[in-house]
């Protein structure tokens, strides 16, 4: 089907994967597959000495929670009766967001059929599962009574926001995974039938379970190609808008003042997609420069990648004019108790910090990727910009989530204070220990398993891309499927034995 | 001859209905009728429930709560009514300090609660006790996701089903009062003596043991035993009146018995945020100065 394509040398000249402008040999082929191979078939020293630091946080959070809420209930936060949600909720919603760019770029890129999408679909997908993994997590560990956490298939309420969301965190999983593991099946194939199955016993064994029986025919392309993916990412497009949209539902759905708001859905769904490219620019340049992918990724897909970091940036703070500044101005007698926090109250210095170091500065920090000429300044630059923005992913979170839930049900005057009031009018919440600890380990467990995963499979989707050079015509004949036909010891592979 | 329907087009047209048929049976599951807070319902769905048979026929618990009575209980810590409903339902009073401050937020259960208002600067401050409001149409029923805030059939109560809850916390978020209570750890008063007798006997579904559910005010169920809930029994000014709305009558501490609909048209009686749409079935009557 795209075999007839024909494309004329002026758009080859624009394409992203040339480099010198000429067609590649089939030893720079092999080379480049050597490039990710090395990057999950071996693993040096360093890398687990890195891999085990995340491990013991990890570790640590695990432990707190074993030892301590575990075993005493959610009595060892600083949760009250009044702050019941917090750091976890807060958690909950930043994952939840942050898996919103799988569907970003495996689905919106691919229907506007932009290419640079190709190398970084699988990172992305897998930033996707591990990243709603974690927000099923947080929200296990937030409950009271995780023993009944069956609880909420055999009773569903249906009018529950809860339930809503488990059924489209569940849609959307699924079909992530659909996402994730379909252009899978070649390359598993491929690592199926030409690894030493003496040497990697183990990952033979999985990749012969992941490859499907995948034999390399031309149909079998062709199906993967046109069929499967045309029609998943119509479907999956509006499953995870859903996922985000009734997240904040769950706080939208409710009376009160500064979560009643009409616009959380795209709100939140504009918050997801800025935090999620976020954490997949911070991820993609790591993985760029400590395994030197460049043959795959070039400092052309960070500035990509960026520049929808700044539309969605740019799309977050209409956002959150329109939902503050209103806000302000109708100056409702509640509302005002959240706003004053936020604006000028003790919530305030967290809002600003948001606004100007994680809004401001990396959308011109991002304008300013263009200027730049050395491929290690836009490296380095979208690194600190992307990691500003999902620190203040955060916080942004935290700053929905708190300041509501501080503010007395009752407004009692300007004079008169209950005497059984915390600190006159606000309730005081700040994480535990434990939280803290358990919050650290989420992260760190998100970066270990992202990492895990990777040594465990190829980073960067090898068919597609030789796919698309194919197509570009910088390599001569149906590459994907020579894949299949060529064995293992036409290239000399010996650094994947260490010498 | 053409065939009507192709062998492939006969099995989509299968599928398509079996598909049908399923999310329908689904929907059924999801939304099983004793779930619903509706309005008029079998009162059979709710039997296997706890507590689901101990309703009086015809009745409609509510309250009436004379603001102009009230005097907060300055001369104690804790007002009478918060006292009175902590000891009764053996709720953990170790979060409050020596003055009746509050120490730890988290060991600290106000089924009832006083506050002090003041409307504005011109105006004089009053007290304000809030109980569970009762809705008739209470938002905590369509927030749970496992359907343990419910409300039973026979006089719509709003009751929490411990066995049943989670802890997820959507129920507090969702209640325009704040009068639902997590229990952050095991209820340390549920070695007193008579927590036990209690727990069996007098008022069952409002005591509670566990740790990591919700709890809250449920009119105290002494109803059946012809008895006043333990806040409207204690109050020493009788500014809380408790009583069965069909009847059109309540009664407070001193045995004074008001008409409801005479009480609430005269005193302009007024429930707490009427614009939420809750109904609920607390009426207070506006504090006057003489």
């Amino acid at each position: 089907m795209t075999d007839d394509i024909t494309i004329n040398q002026d758009e080859i000249d624009k394409s992203l994967y040339i480099r010198d402008g000429m067609p590649m040999s089939e030893e720079e082929v092999l080379r480049r597959r050597g490039e990710v191979e090395r990057t999950f078939l071996t693993t040096s020293a360093k890398e687990i000495a890195v891999m085990s630091i995340f491990a013991a946080l990890m570790l640590v959070g695990f432990g707190y929670y074993l030892i301590h809420q575990f075993i005493y209930g959610l009595t060892d936060t600083n949760l009250s009766q009044k702050v019941f949600w917090g750091a976890y909720i807060t958690s909950f919603v930043f994952w939840i967001g942050v898996s919103h760019v799988g569907m970003l770029i495996s689905a919106v890129l691919r229907m506007f059929n932009l290419k640079y999408r190709t190398p970084i679909t699988r990172m992305a997908e897998e930033v996707t599962i591990v990243s709603l993994v974690m927000g099923a997590a947080s929200v296990l560990i937030d409950m009271g009574r995780l023993d009944r956490a069956h609880h909420i298939l055999v009773f569903a309420n249906i009018t529950s926001p809860l339930v809503w969301d488990v059924i489209s965190i569940t849609f959307y999983l699924t079909g992530s995974m659909i996402f994730f593991i379909t252009p899978l099946i070649p390359d598993m194939a491929y690592y199926r039938d030409n690894l030493d199955p003496e040497k990697h016993r183990l990952r033979v064994m999985i990749y012969k379970f992941l490859a499907f029986n995948f034999k390399g025919t031309p149909e079998q392309y062709e199906h993967l190609n046109g069929k499967i993916m045309e029609r998943l990412k119509f479907i999956i497009l509006p499953v995870a808008f859903s996922v985000h949209t009734v997240v904040s539902w769950i706080f939208a759905v409710t009376w009160r003042p500064g979560w009643k708001s009409t616009i959380f859905g795209p709100y939140f769904i504009f918050g997801a997609v800025f935090s999620g490219t976020a954490a997949l620019i911070s991820l993609l340049v790591a993985f760029t420069v400590v395994y030197d992918l460049e043959d795959y990724i070039t400092a052309k897909h960070i500035r990509s990648a960026t520049f929808i970091l700044i539309v969605t940036n740019l799309g977050y703070m209409y956002f959150t004019i329109n939902e503050y500044i209103i806000g302000a101005y109708q100056s409702e007698v509640e509302e005002m108790e959240v706003l004053r926090q936020v604006l000028y109250g003790d919530q305030s210095l967290v809002f600003w910090f948001i606004i100007w170091i994680t809004m401001a500065v990396p959308l011109i920090m991002n304008f300013y990727l263009i200027h730049f000429k050395d491929k290690k300044w836009v490296y380095i630059w979208s690194m600190v910009a992307s990691i500003l923005v999902n620190i203040g992913a955060w916080l942004k979170r935290w700053v929905i989530i708190i300041p509501t839930l501080r503010i007395p049900v009752i407004s009692e005057g300007e004079d008169a204070i209950a005497p059984q009031m915390i600190n006159g009018s606000l309730y005081p919440y700040f994480p535990s220990t434990t939280e803290i600890m358990i919050t650290i380990a989420q992260f760190a467990f998100f970066i270990f398993f992202y990492w895990f995963l990777n040594k465990l499979i190829p980073l960067i989707p090898i068919w597609e891309v030789e796919h698309e050079w194919e197509v570009d015509g910088l390599v001569d004949g149906k590459t994907p499927q020579r894949l299949h036909e060529e064995s293992w010891g036409q290239y000399d592979r010996s650094f994947l034995h260490g010498h | 001859m053409r065939p009507l329907m192709s062998k492939r087009h006969a099995l989509k047209a299968g599928a398509f209905v079996a598909t049908v048929i399923a999310s329908e049976g689904l929907t059924g599951f999801l939304t099983m009728d004793r779930h619903a807070p509706a309005f008029e319902r079998d009162p059979d769905h709710d039997m296997e429930r706890r507590y689901a048979q101990w309703y009086i026929p015809n009745a409609m618990w509510g309250m009436i709560i004379d603001l102009s009575k009230c005097d907060g209980c300055v001369d104690l810590a804790i007002p009478r009514c918060t006292a009175a409903c902590q000891e009764g339902h053996f709720l953990p009073t170790s979060g409050y300090g020596p003055n009746g401050e509050i120490e730890d937020a988290q060991m600290v259960h106000e089924y009832i609660k006083v506050f002090k208002v003041q409307e504005n600067s011109w105006s004089e401050p009053y007290f304000f006790p809030r109980p569970c409001q009762q809705c008739i149409d209470p938002p905590c029923v369509h927030v749970c996701p496992v359907a343990a805030a419910w409300q039973r059939s026979g006089d719509r109560m709003t009751l929490v089903e411990q066995e049943r809850c989670i802890g997820c916390r959507l129920c507090m978020a969702g209640c325009p009062y704040e009068v639902r209570f997590f229990h952050w750890e095991e209820n340390p008063r549920s070695e007193d003596p008579g927590f036990k007798e209690a727990f069996e006997m007098e008022m069952p579904f409002s005591i509670n043991k566990q740790k990591g559910v919700v709890a809250k005010c449920d009119f105290c169920g002494n109803q059946f035993l012809g008895k006043l809930p333990h806040c409207v029994a204690s109050c020493h000014k009788g500014a809380l009146y408790f009583g069965n709305l069909l009847e059109n009558a309540v009664t407070n501490n001193f045995g004074e018995t008001l008409l409801v609909d005479e009480t609430i048209s005269k005193r302009n009686g007024m429930r707490w945020k009427e614009d939420e749409g809750t109904k609920p079935r607390v009426f207070y009557l506006p504090a006057l100065k003489e």
